[in-house]
């Protein structure tokens, strides 16, 4: 067997030929040639041995790459869209708050609120009564996740009671 | 319509589409066949390139696009074609650069901790296996700190789905070259993970 060339296939020849046909990029005739000259060349037989392995790996690379791809869900648009809204919400719940809504204010909760250094008072001297809101918090991701109102003009932050309902505790 | 893959800035509807395609229809001319073509047999390997290269997945979708827009361009006013691939592995490679230095500099100007964009595997595999996956990831992403840039770069690509030929086009080296840097970086790998085993 002899390469286009006219010359039997080497060791190095070989190296290149087995690169290629691991990527099916190789003729028939080459392959005879790679072949026959495996058969003889026991060194060569352990090279395609390591590019076999080598390719694993590389295989396994490539699924752990492609496996992020799953990811991929939410189109980045929406994503955004889903942030506006949310801080857009999250906007309209404080300026509700700030605004005194809604005015069925629950009066004989705040009495059983501890007060304590973390609520602030906003306003004047002597209000420093806290009081419960039972605000309707919309599912806009919470955005007090942290357990504070993000607003420095607005003192409180979120309670869960017992029985679930989940109030903003504000100072006056 | 076809169900064929195609550049968002092709698609019909697209307000990106570059000029000299009407709204409305495919396009048909050659360019945009053209890059097509290339499109369908690089997509894949280009947003596993760019993820190699520190993307999340989104943003390499991002850089995907990114980069094919630049193709057209590129062939409409005349750009060489003699090795497109290497070209879009070279712009892709650019778009990551500058990626990275714009992430770097909002970084310090927000002073927000730093740290790498860690994306977690959600395939349906074991947590053993979607573990072994990340830290897999996490490797080729540091690749440049554990093998010489060219073992670094040959890795990649071919970690990318890019065939020994047409790296050896792109690195501007032989196969076998090619093939000895990857083997060496893949050895490299094998001994890391095996040594943390």
């Amino acid at each position: 067997m002899e390469t286009p060339d006219g010359r039997q296939m080497d060791c190095d020849d070989v190296r290149a030929a087995l690169l290629l046909a691991s990527d099916g990029e190789l003729s028939v005739h080459e392959g005879r040639l790679l072949d026959a000259h495996l058969a003889t060349c026991a060194e060569c037989r352990r090279n395609r041995a390591r590019l076999a392995g080598v390719e694993q790996r590389l295989s396994a690379c490539r699924d752990a790459l492609d496996s992020l791809e799953m990811v991929r869900s939410v189109p980045r648009s929406a994503r955004a869209r889903s942030v506006a809204v949310s801080a857009a919400a999250a906007a309209i719940l404080l300026l509700m708050v700030w605004a005194g809504w809604p005015k069925h204010v629950d009066k004989s909760a705040a009495g059983q609120l501890p007060r304590g250094p973390a609520f602030t008072n906003g306003g004047d001297a002597d209000s420093g009564e806290v009081v419960a809101l039972s605000l309707p918090l919309a599912p806009i991701g919470n955005p007090f996740s942290d357990g504070s109102l993000p607003n420095p003009e607005v003192r409180g932050e979120l309670v869960v009671d017992p029985d679930g309902l989940r109030r903003i505790r504000l100072a006056n | 319509m076809t169900d064929r893959a195609l550049p968002l800035f092709l698609m019909p509807d697209s307000a990106d589409r570059p000029f000299g395609h009407s709204s409305g229809a495919l396009p048909a001319d050659s360019v945009a066949s053209d890059v097509i073509t290339l499109f369908d047999e690089l997509r894949l390997p280009l947003r596993r390139y760019l993820t190699c290269l520190g993307m999340t997945p989104q943003d390499a979708d991002d850089g995907v696009q990114e980069t094919f827009l630049r193709l057209h361009r590129h062939i409409e006013t005349d750009g060489d074609r003699t090795n497109l691939r290497g070209w879009l592995f070279e712009v892709a490679r650019n778009l990551a650069n500058d990626r990275h230095r714009g992430a770097w500099v909002r970084r310090m100007r927000t002073k927000s901790p730093g740290g790498e964009l860690t994306t977690i595997p959600a395939s349906g595999d074991n947590p053993e296996e979607e573990l072994l996956k990340a830290e897999r990831v996490a490797w080729i992403r540091n690749a440049d700190r554990r093998l010489t840039p060219q073992q670094a770069e040959c890795f990649r690509l071919r970690a990318a789905g890019l065939r020994y030929r047409e790296i050896a086009a792109v690195m501007g080296i032989g196969i076998s070259a090619v093939g000895e840097l990857v083997q060496r970086a893949t050895l490299r790998l094998k001994k890391d993970f095996d040594g943390n085993a």
